[in-house]
């Protein structure tokens, strides 16, 4: 199958500094989904900002290869880079409430990003736009283009951030923690998302702190600390057979923190 | 803090004008070549010489003997009007934010009455109503600008009150008092030393502004902003009875604010 | 929303009784007798009789609330007593002198939004370039310059050596510039550093770097997020210039013999004329606080979000 997106000793360091992240490989192909976990400053949401070339220039240095079909994004000018990020690879940001812009209507951010790839007019932007958000299964999608942000829920907002990151056919979406903000049914209502977007093709980077998140969507895992890969592996056998002390913690971390869940909510009964 | 101070090119700069003009208000008299009051018409607008090496004004005083000894009425009334605004402010910013409620909603409101008048408006009518002299001139400047600085208190220690440390010192049974001396005045003081740094150089410029304006001090003091004033008849003759003076304050207050924003950029350096 | 206008209006009145009082308190902490410097002032010689006939006639004999009433009676009708020194009423001296400052104000409010627009968010897009050291060290200077020192340098620059502008007296547009731009440099000054900060502290929000991965084009995000977003605190900020201009007047009008309300007050204080000082300072103390409510009234317009965090309060 076809390799969307490939990553070869990406090295992201302060300037003239110890590097923060360093040879991390990876690859994901068509309608797969690579789960990145790691702890909070593993390195995780770095990795992402470096691959959709979102760092500023003037702090960070990036190096490697970051191959979209085998095109080299740090090899191109920052006018190429702009026509491929938000297009033929769009991101799903951590927190809905404040992604978006507080003074901008939902619509205005809908149609800026068709219009910023493509030459539609600001009417035909908005039709498009509506009609993806009823893809997305939102109703009263008009009332929804003419809401500003704080108008609408997080669960609300992070489908709406989904729309716009499939709304121009990328080969790959990139969710950094796209599910930590939210609370258990929205939770579920993305990863249900998250389900059909790699069905219908378009390879997945999920970046998460939940093994949870991971055992339900991802095919591949690479188990991130301090910044480099420690282990990385299908997701059956990160979770059957890990090799590294670190992952097993993890894991185990995870399962403590399931099962005091359920005995509280024993308890509660 | 002291070595980071110390790699800011900009804080050591501000720092040394700092010092250069605090040590020659302290030793004045040992710098000045004359003494500033001493009038002798028959020297009046004299060129530069050895004993006069400003040359003299209107009235044959020495320039730069005036010069020196207005360091003493610019650092001597800013700094301690500003040590009263900064005790005034943290004691009354502290209070009302530390005891809420309807403390704090009244002093709010107080605030909001008292930031309805700019600052130089607050004081003109001070020293309208309390007439001139340096102590009302420091009680009008005190009065006009403590509402700003305590709204900064205020803001500073309402966060700093939801941090857990302050939580876990009230849970372990420290008084009020011990909180506030002990644990919050502590913890928010480096980010005071900086505003009040930088309100150091507005307040001298201020000053200046009203003995130039003519109110406040007798006439004849050596202070800046009066000797401005008193150049401004010879403006086109000669310049340098204003141009000297003029630098004098602009080279004070510009090392107040050079040392207050490199401080600023070391608390907080996220602002930048 | 106009729950929240209702607040801020009701607000408002509690503000200006506050101001009207704390004015009327500033003029009775006067050690000076008014009715005895009226007298001296209007009377050779004046006898105990003749200056307690003036003080009853002023009603200065009255218990101090019953001043303070009379006092803002006569205000709420425009009336804000006489003059000592020109015994004119004080309300007709300050609509005679108002103009002049409003003029040089608008003019110099005008140089600072010139200014500061372009400056601050150059300097804050090209962030440690040389254009913005420059502008950190020439906004440096202009905060720690005295504005009455700077109108002399700008007075002997222009007088004597480029004759471009009129230079001292009031009357057409040319004269206005330099007494402007005097008042303006050192407003720009703190405003650039300010709007700068603000805006390099926008560029940082999610956002923006949402926007970024959009791929929405680098100007569209500075106009359309960055700078939209750090509007509302810089109306607020330039509402409260535009007060302090007005009240800081007194300083440039006397380098450039502008005969505005600045030194009208001046004056007043000099010649302890005290109806002329409660005058002025109750004036520009109720424009500064419009001047407030104006700026809160125009963010609510451009904010929409402020209709729902501020209308709770």
């Amino acid at each position: 199958m076809e390799t969307v997106l490939a990553v070869n000793n990406l090295k992201v360091s302060l300037k003239n500094q110890a590097p923060l992240v360093k040879n991390i490989s990876l690859s994901i192909k068509k309608g797969k989904v690579l789960g990145i976990i790691g702890e909070s400053g593993s390195g995780k949401t770095l990795t992402c900002k470096a691959i959709m070339q979102i760092l500023n220039k003037r702090s960070f240095t990036v190096s490697g290869q970051i191959l979209l079909h085998n095109t080299d994004l740090l090899k191109m000018s920052e006018k190429q880079v702009r026509t491929v990020i938000g297009k033929d690879i769009s991101m799903i940001m951590q927190n809905p409430m404040t992604a978006f812009d507080p003074m901008m209507k939902i619509g205005r951010h809908i149609t800026d990003t068709l219009r910023a790839h493509t030459s539609l007019t600001r009417k035909q932007a908005h039709k498009v736009g509506q009609n993806q958000l009823k893809k997305m299964n939102l109703i009263r999608v008009s009332d929804i283009m003419n809401s500003y942000p704080h108008q609408l829920s997080g669960g609300m907002l992070q489908r709406v951030m989904i729309a716009i990151s499939l709304m121009l056919k990328p080969s790959i979406i990139i969710a950094d923690e796209a599910t930590t903000a939210l609370d258990v049914k929205n939770q579920a209502i993305i990863l249900t998302e998250f389900q059909r977007i790699r069905s219908s093709g378009v390879g997945l980077l999920v970046v998460t702190h939940d093994f949870g998140v991971i055992a339900k969507i991802a095919d591949d895992v690479l188990v991130m600390k301090d910044g480099e890969v420690v282990e990385s592996g299908t997701v059956y056998k990160i979770f059957h057979n890990p090799q590294e002390v670190y992952t097993k913690e993890l894991l185990q971390a995870r399962f403590l923190v399931d099962e005091v869940d359920h005995a509280l909510s024993k308890e509660s009964i | 803090m002291a070595a980071k101070i110390i790699k800011s090119k900009q804080a050591v700069l501000g720092l040394f004008i700092i010092l250069i003009v605090l040590l020659t208000a302290v030793f004045a008299p040992l710098i000045a070549t004359n003494d500033p009051q001493e009038i002798d018409p028959r020297l009046k607008f004299k060129g530069s010489e050895a004993l006069y090496p400003l040359g003299t004004d209107q009235l044959g005083r020495c320039v730069f003997s005036r010069l020196i000894y207005g360091a003493r009425y610019s650092l001597g009334i800013s700094l301690p009007t500003m040590l009263v605004v900064a005790v005034l402010s943290i004691f009354l910013g502290t209070f009302s934010a530390f005891y809420g409620g309807i403390v704090d909603r009244v002093f709010s409101i107080i605030c909001d009455i008292f930031m309805s008048f700019p600052p130089l408006l607050v004081v003109l009518s001070l020293i309208g109503a309390l007439g001139q002299g340096i102590a009302n001139i420091v009680i009008a400047v005190v009065f006009s600008v403590w509402v700003w600085y305590a709204k900064v208190v205020r803001s500073f220690v309402i966060l700093e009150k939801k941090k857990g440390y302050v939580m876990a010192a009230v849970l372990s049974g420290c008084s009020d008092m011990q909180v506030i001396v002990k644990h919050i005045v502590p913890n928010i003081l480096p980010s005071l030393i900086v505003y009040f740094s930088t309100g150091v150089a507005g307040m001298i410029l201020m000053i200046s502004g009203f003995s130039f304006l003519g109110l406040g001090l007798e006439s004849g003091v050596p202070e800046w902003g009066a000797m401005l004033s008193n150049g401004k008849a010879y403006i086109y003759s000669y310049p340098n009875l204003i141009i000297y003076p003029g630098l004098f304050i602009l080279l004070t207050a510009g090392g107040f604010n050079l040392f207050g924003e490199a401080l600023r950029d070391i608390v907080s350096p996220k602002e930048v | 929303m106009f729950r929240y206008i209702r607040n801020r209006l009701l607000g408002l009145i509690v503000v200006l009784l506050g101001v009207t009082i704390l004015t009327f308190v500033f003029s009775n902490i006067s050690s000076v007798d008014p009715a005895e410097a009226y007298a001296l002032r209007h009377i050779l010689n004046p006898t105990p009789n003749q200056i307690a006939a003036i003080r009853t006639e002023m009603g200065m004999d009255l218990p101090l609330y019953r001043q303070y009433i009379n006092w803002i009676g006569g205000c709420l009708q425009g009336d804000l007593g006489t003059s000592l020194i020109t015994k004119n009423p004080v309300s007709a001296d300050i609509a005679h002198k108002m103009p002049a400052t409003l003029k040089v104000v608008m003019m110099a409010f005008f140089w600072v939004v010139i200014f500061t627009l372009p400056v601050s968010i150059l300097a804050a897009v090209y962030k440690d370039s040389i254009f913005d050291n420059i502008a950190k060290f020439i906004t440096i200077v202009g905060i720690s310059i005295p504005n009455f020192w700077l109108g002399f340098i700008l007075l002997v620059a222009f007088a004597v050596n480029i004759p471009l502008f009129k230079v001292v007296g009031y009357g057409d547009f040319k004269s206005l510039i330099l007494p402007s731009l005097t008042i303006a440099i050192p407003i720009s000054s703190m405003s650039i550093r300010l709007f700068r900060a603000t805006i390099l502290s926008n560029m940082n929000q999610d956002f923006v770097i949402y926007a970024q991965a959009r791929g929405i084009p680098k100007a569209r995000i500075i106009w359309g997020h960055v700078v939209k977003n750090s509007l509302p605190p810089m109306i607020t900020v330039f509402c409260q210039y535009l007060g302090y201009m007005i009240a800081g007047s007194a300083i440039v009008e006397s380098v450039f013999s502008w005969p505005g309300i600045g030194s009208h007050l001046v004056s007043a204080i000099v010649g302890r004329d005290l109806p002329t000082i409660n005058g002025c300072v109750l004036v520009i103390a109720v424009i500064f606080t419009l001047l407030n409510l104006l700026a809160d009234l125009l963010n609510i317009v451009i904010n929409p979000k402020m209709l729902n965090e501020r209308g709770e309060i």
